[in-house]
């Protein structure tokens, strides 16, 4: 990798010399190049931009504490307070994190370290399936049968929980948690494991005490996009996790998310209104969450893809 | 792991092994590796069971309550028409136009990021730019797609909000996968190529292109399936329901088919009325989305193929 680098830099010092020599075209389609690249970084800048420019209203029209901290969000009272979807989403993700962390982790273990050949070679295109199927499929046939089943057979009166859209959840972050802790666990060097061997210690010894160890700063990165990718989620927790815009931590009673309070509010609101503001409010705050937590899981892959650059592999 | 299964003399070696923590092992190192491996072989067996169980449900279901009179007609619900042909056509619509936009946008980026640029702090905030792009929720992009195309820029609720807000949205796995696969041509073949005289831009757009349009296209055809699932991102700036018409005109709302599906939900008839065109609408989604996939995967194999003979 770090090779690769290195030559394509040697290459485009080469070209340098070129572009003295026929400068204008070059330069110019340098030029259209660099704003295509920078086009994400403008969107990323503009969304951001957007919702504040509506949602910083709702500061001087409600207040700011109590737009963060209210406990309720009732459109009818104009109470316009986010603190239980917050709640909502934060309850809906970490039911999603304890059953996809596990799994996640073990079937990337699987994968990487043990799986023959041909499992790996299936497994694959399973993980890019369950990655392609759309959200609100998943949500569909999560109300189908999860929902179903808990009100059916379980005797819920409503089977649209946050546990419901929590357990959805985490089928859908599994992809991201597997690829991502699968690369890192792959990037372990094979000399820690040669090392453990000399030693006498067994495979599972390896895996367990040496090889986990050594790329957990990659698996907690998994973790965290994949925490990234289920608080944005939206369709899912829309089917499955019925709503309750006020404050409380029943993982058994119906919730909202951020996501799915803005999808179900922004249609019924009219434009330039208080609660317009209070929701592109609450797309600035998902906004702000989402790039934090991106943020931090991208510096972790960062930071540990450079541990092992110098080792041999 | 069979090797190992095989000779039992270790577990008596492994006595010394195990005396050097000082801790009383419940299991010794053979018994527990055993556990280990079907502990992390169960949890694959789950997924396969998880994606087992939700595609023969959608399959079998989907199959069942297939009609070819609901797939051709229009959507009247007040008559009993529950026709699925204006979303399949708005979707096929909206995928199309979207990507005609983000594909050599995404393109010409990740030519920059992979051919023109020596690292540095401003490829690398465009890098990290791009990451976070990816990772804003649909959701989010949608209400940026109305605050700007729909509400600032007058757009209303029309197919063409839809295409730039969706663009938006499918920029970063472009960019990415046609990265990959720009990266993947040999350097050989740009150096033979400056050898020749070629100046920079020919090298890219006669040597380093052709052999990277594979990688590239499988991007596209993901982005295409991912594009034709997306509800949250279009609910807001044209994804509408209209009745008794297949198409509204590029300055109109559409209909698409997740947001077909979120209709039916939402729909006064209950599951008795909307069931089976429910799970045909989701039958006939997934089945779009897949064969996108399975498109891309053909296409992506046959190039690893071709990569063998470098």
């Amino acid at each position: 990798m770090s090779e690769q680098q290195q030559t394509s830099d040697d290459l485009a010092s080469d070209e340098e010399t070129i572009i003295a020599i026929g400068k204008q075209k070059i330069s110019f389609q340098h030029v259209v190049l660099l704003l295509a690249a920078s086009l994400s970084v403008i969107i990323v800048v503009l969304v951001f931009i957007f919702t504040v420019l509506e949602g910083y209203r709702i500061i001087p029209e409600y207040g700011f504490i109590d737009f963060l901290f209210g406990h309720e969000w009732d459109s009818p009272h104009e109470q316009y307070g986010i603190l239980p979807m917050i709640v909502g989403t934060i309850l809906v993700v970490l039911i999603a994190a304890v059953i996809a962390i596990p799994v996640g982790t073990m079937a990337a273990m699987y994968l990487s370290e043990i799986a023959p050949e041909i499992v790996r070679k299936i497994m694959k295109p399973i993980i890019e399936i369950l990655a392609s199927i759309p959200s609100i499929i998943y949500g569909f046939i999560g109300w189908r049968t999860l929902v179903l089943f808990l009100q059916n057979q379980l005797g819920f009166k409503s089977g649209r929980t946050a546990f419901t859209a929590g357990v959805v959840l985490s089928i859908m972050i599994l992809p991201t948690i597997i690829t991502i802790a699968d690369d890192s666990l792959k990037a372990v060097p094979r000399a820690y494991r040669e090392g453990s061997f000399a030693l006498g210690a067994t495979n599972w010894q390896t895996i367990r005490k040496v090889v986990l160890p050594a790329s957990s700063s990659g698996l907690t990165a998994a973790y965290i996009l994949g925490f990234g990718r289920a608080i944005g989620e939206t369709m899912a927790v829309y089917f499955l996790a019925g709503g309750g815009k006020n404050l409380q931590w029943n993982i058994f009673r119906g919730v909202d998310t951020l996501t799915s309070l803005i999808l179900k509010q922004l249609p019924e609101a009219s434009i330039g209104s208080v609660e317009y503001h209070a929701i592109f409010g609450a797309a600035c705050v998902l906004f702000l969450i989402t790039f934090c937590v991106n943020l931090i899981g991208d510096l972790l892959i960062r930071r540990f893809s450079k541990k092992f650059r110098g080792a041999s592999k | 792991m069979t090797k190992e299964k095989s000779d039992n003399s270790l577990t008596e070696k492994d006595v010394s092994f195990d005396d050097l923590p000082k801790r009383k092992r419940l299991l010794n190192p053979k018994q527990s590796q055993k556990i280990g491996y079907s502990m992390l072989l169960s949890s694959i067996i789950f997924i396969v069971i998880v994606l087992g169980v939700f595609l023969g449900y959608i399959i079998i279901n989907g199959l069942k309550s297939i009609n070819f009179k609901f797939i051709f007609s229009s959507y009247n619900p007040t008559v009993g028409r529950y026709g699925l042909f204006p979303s399949i056509m708005g979707t096929f619509l909206l995928i199309i136009g979207s990507i005609a936009i983000a594909a050599p946008l995404g393109l010409l980026a990740a030519i920059y990021l992979t051919e023109y640029t020596k690292g540095g702090i401003i490829v690398s905030i465009i890098d990290q730019g791009i990451n976070n792009l990816a990772g804003v929720p649909s959701v989010v992009i949608g209400v940026f797609g109305y605050a700007l195309f729909s509400v600032y820029l007058k757009m209303g609720s029309s197919m063409i909000a839809a295409w730039l807000t969706l663009a938006c949205m499918l920029l970063p796995t472009i960019i990415r996968t046609s990265q990959e696969a720009l990266r993947s041509v040999p350097r050989t073949y740009r150096e033979g190529s400056f050898a020749l005289g070629a100046t920079k831009w020919r090298t890219i757009r006669y040597v380093v292109l052709p052999p990277a349009l594979p990688g590239i296209t499988t991007g596209i055809i993901l982005s295409l399936g991912r594009a034709a699932g997306e509800t949250a991102a279009v609910l807001f700036v044209g994804s509408g329901v209209f009745f008794n018409r297949f198409f509204n005109g590029f300055s109109g709302t559409f209909m698409n088919l997740p947001n077909f599906l979120l209709t039916l939900y939402r729909s006064a008839g209950g599951w008795e009325q909307v069931g089976d065109v429910m799970w045909l609408t989701a039958f006939v989604l997934i089945l779009i989305v897949f064969s996108f996939n399975a498109v891309a995967i053909v296409i992506r194999n046959r190039s690893e193929k071709q990569r063998g003979s470098y």
